[in-house]
């Protein structure tokens, strides 16, 4: 029976669930979808006005700058040209989403009424209902207790609702004859959801799913009048046509997922409901309940897809489990996955011309991939650290999510909404390159992820939810950061010139500075320390030694190829220590290679550094890039590597001696140190960094 | 048909379960449309909780006569082809006209019923339905 008043676990009403940071991302993906919406109305309205004004803006410029200096300020006077166009630009893209959060809020408010209304008269509960749900509320921590009501005769089923401050709980006439337990667990469960929020939760998805629809057969009426007005209708411009088509196709899918998505969490909220419930003390009563249900019926394909609550013998089984996790599989990840994508392809139509001409104009990537970073943290992050809490010795490799992460983020960079050409200004935000590197740029941090959570999780009394959502917002973010910028510079450049990549790309300081902070943390969970701290001595060493006795690189055109290829042995001592870990002990030491590794790395550079001191006319300037580049060098590398990890064997491994690790980082430190300066006549370099 | 059923149910809960006399129009909107329209909660339990009325109808349907093949079977396998008519004379025939049910008759409603209602509902709700048909069976053949 459940009673606040009886000892038992108080923690079920208070553990985070990554359920509702699904929530979140699903109505961000509709609200951003919104922002789309406007900026296609502006297009409508404003974009023939638009239009002239960048002409005018860039007829200003002189074609062919005399200077670089010339040419960066030209670009300046351009952003301040164009900022107040691109500013009403995101006003209407802003005004898009806000109409739909508007609409959506409004409709959250409406339709439980509309539900109720349609449903009937709500008829006073028996005494004893109420009696028990001021009982039951205090174990679920609700400082309101809900009104309990006698559902209309037409009512089958016990469900919450809010209307006003008060949630209602409506149950039906059957209820009646449940004993005791029974009705606890029946007022339990809906405690359960009011305790989560998930009545406000539900009602505002739903109201966002009928919301994003109505706000977006807006753009279609000017088209549908044009359509109508034309003269010649075997002159149609079918490009736009097409266009139009497009837009409507890539709606309807992305609602349809959605709707997909919030039934996926329906069901999961569902288990939680009922795995708080058998938590306070209402096991027997639920298992009563369920357990006289008949036996499930195999349902068709769309019933079982968009079901809002799991079979009776799923939930009667989840009851059991010890861990009491929601299930959460790769549909979950990949959706996940491919909602952030969206929301990262998506958001960029307002981000792009709303901070044109402001100080972090130049940071609207990073804003971006944080946003869907952030995502990714909420959902998928969440889960993976508290599944490795419960269960620290299960799923390291992280094979499953990888996975699900490769095959969502690419469905989701070509099917976002905001992909559309019909919008003119703001073009594709991908190319085809984005199509490869940002799905293995989220795959190599969920690996990363994956194994972090597996050393953090096993020194935790029980999971948190700052640390799981900080560390997986900085790498996911870098990751969805590192895949777009990247994707570009891949167009940009030929591959000799794509070890440049980490050094000269926007995100390096801060892949960098990353990189730092995970070596701190890496080092608080890791055991085996001086194991690993040898192995990054063994790889300093024999990179220090290959890179002296080795000839020094003189290249015509390329005055820095030395400082280059110190750079680059620095991170090749670094990724050294990842490899020989990786190759010798699995994913299980993963982590502790990532404070080794960053200490061989700036070992080994700070050796170059102190051994052409006396060379350079800015040795402390020199310094900030020894620091810098390599551990960003590094970090790419590492995330290149990470990649592996679901290939390692998950089964048990011969043990192997420790001592090997310091020589085989060695060797593998020496042989690509050597490697790059063998080949350092046919690389690329490039004069930015050491300028 | 319908006349017959709404009657002897609502006699029969009367009967056992006065509190469940209001859910028989809705629970025969159910039995004819065959459970379509149902209102779906979208934070509901999942549960399904029928009031009595929706086990009551299809087993006087049974009795009747009124029902598919297989509920019917169910309902009438206890029962001999003389209490058959009997009822069949009462669905057609109320009143004095088909007369009272004997003691024998009414044990076999009475075991027909509470094997029909077996697993849907407990064991003793099922034998005070049982008796609260048995009660509004007396009724109709008294013409009440």
């Amino acid at each position: 029976m459940i009673d606040a008043a009886a000892p038992g676990p108080r923690s079920h009403a208070r553990v985070p669930s990554p359920t509702g940071g699904q929530y979140v991302l699903l109505m961000t993906v509709l609200v951003v979808t919104g922002t789309f919406v406007g900026t296609l109305m502006f297009v409508h309205v404003f974009g023939a006005a638009w239009l002239a004004g960048i002409h005018e803006c860039h007829a200003a410029l002189d074609p062919s700058p005399p200077t670089e200096a010339a040419a960066f300020a030209q670009q300046q006077r351009f952003l301040a040209c164009s900022a107040p166009l691109e500013h009403r630009r995101a006003a209407a893209a802003i005004g898009g989403g806000a109409t739909v959060l508007a609409l959506a809020v409004g409709l959250t408010l409406v339709l439980p009424r509309v539900f109720l209304w349609r449903l009937g008269k709500l008829r006073p509960a028996p005494s004893r209902w109420p009696a028990a749900m001021d009982r039951i509320a205090p174990a679920f921590f609700l400082t309101t207790t809900p009104r309990v009501w006698l559902g209309p005769s037409e009512l089958l089923e016990p469900f919450t609702v809010q209307r006003g401050r008060v949630p209602e709980v409506i149950v039906p006439a059957g209820a009646r004859r449940a004993t005791d337990d029974e009705l606890a667990a029946i007022l339990g469960h809906e405690a359960a959801h009011v305790a989560a929020g998930d009545v406000r939760l539900v009602w505002l998805t739903r109201g966002l799913r009928w919301a994003l629809p109505i706000v977006a057969v807006l753009p279609l009426g000017p088209v549908a009048v044009w359509l109508v007005t034309l003269p010649d209708l075997t002159s149609l411009p079918w490009p736009a046509l097409w266009t139009w088509l497009e837009y409507v196709l890539r709606t309807v899918v992305l609602l349809v997922a959605a709707g997909v998505l919030a039934a996926r969490i329906s069901r999961a909220r569902e288990h939680e409901a009922d795995a708080a419930t058998a938590a306070a003390g209402g096991r027997a009563g639920l298992a009563a309940l369920l357990g006289s249900r008949p036996a499930d019926v195999r349902l068709p394909f769309r019933q079982r897809i968009t079901a809002a609550h799991p079979s009776y013998a799923l939930r009667r089984r989840f009851i059991d489990r010890p861990d009491r996790l929601p299930p959460y599989g790769w549909p979950d990840e990949m959706v996940a996955g491919l909602l952030a994508t969206t929301v990262l392809a998506t958001s960029y139509q307002v981000t792009n011309p709303g901070l044109v001409g402001t100080p972090v104009g130049g940071w609207v990537n990073m804003i971006d991939s944080l946003l869907a970073g952030a995502l990714i943290a909420t959902t998928c992050g969440l889960s993976w650290w508290h599944r490795a809490h419960q269960d620290p010795g299960k799923g390291r490799q992280g094979r499953r999510p990888v996975l699900a992460m490769l095959a969502g983020v690419p469905i989701g960079m070509l099917t976002a909404v905001g992909q559309t050409r019909g919008d003119g200004p703001s073009g594709w935000y991908i190319n085809w390159w984005t199509l490869v590197t940002v799905p293995l740029a989220v795959a190599a941090a969920t690996a990363v992820s994956v194994c972090l959570a597996h050393s953090w999780a096993p020194r935790r009394r029980r999971p948190g939810r700052f640390v799981p959502v900080v560390v997986n917002t900085v790498l996911f973010g870098l990751a969805f950061w590192i895949g777009s910028v990247g994707a570009i510079t891949f167009t940009r450049n030929e591959p000799a010139e794509y070890l440049l990549i980490a050094t000269v790309s926007p995100w390096s300081p801060f892949l960098a500075v990353a990189f730092g902070v995970a070596a701190v943390f890496a080092w608080r969970l890791s055991s085996r320390r001086w194991l690993l701290l040898a192995t990054a001595a063994g790889a300093i060493g024999a990179a220090t030694v290959a890179r002296l006795l080795a000839p020094r690189p003189l290249i015509a055109d390329a005055p820095h190829a030395d400082g280059w290829i110190d750079l680059w042995s620095a991170a090749a001592a670094g990724l050294a220590v990842v490899l020989a870990v990786m190759l010798l002990t699995g994913a299980e030491s993963f982590t502790g290679a990532l404070y080794a590794s960053l200490v061989a790395t700036v070992g080994a550079s700070a050796a170059f550094y102190l051994h052409g001191f006396g060379d350079w006319a800015f040795p402390m300037a020199r310094a900030w890039y020894v620091l810098i580049y390599p551990p960003a060098v590094l970090g790419t590398g590492v995330l290149a590597v990470a990649l592996l990890l679901p290939l390692l064997s998950a089964r048990h491994r011969p043990a192997v001696p420790p001592w090997l690790l310091p020589p085989a980082a060695a060797l593998l430190s020496g042989a690509m140190t050597t490697a790059l300066t063998h080949v350092s006549s046919h690389l690329r370099y490039t004069a930015v960094v050491f300028t | 048909m319908d006349t017959v059923l709404t009657e002897v149910s609502r006699q029969t809960l009367q009967l056992s379960y006065p509190d469940e006399v209001d859910e028989v129009e809705a629970a025969l909107r159910r039995y004819r449309g065959g459970g379509r329209g149902k209102p779906k909660p979208p934070v509901g339990m999942g549960v399904e909780l029928l009031p009595l009325a929706d086990y009551v109808i299809p087993v006087l349907a049974g009795l009747f006569g009124i029902a598919s093949a297989r509920v019917a079977e169910r309902a009438t396998d206890a029962l001999t082809d003389r209490t058959r008519a009997l009822l069949a004379d009462l669905r057609d025939r109320p009143g004095q006209v088909a007369g009272p049910l004997t003691p024998e008759q009414e044990r076999e409603v009475f075991e027909s019923v509470v094997l029909s209602l077996e697993g849907k509902v407990r064991p003793a709700e099922a034998q005070r339905l049982a008796n609260g048909v048995i009660g509004a069976l007396r009724m109709r053949s008294n013409g009440r």
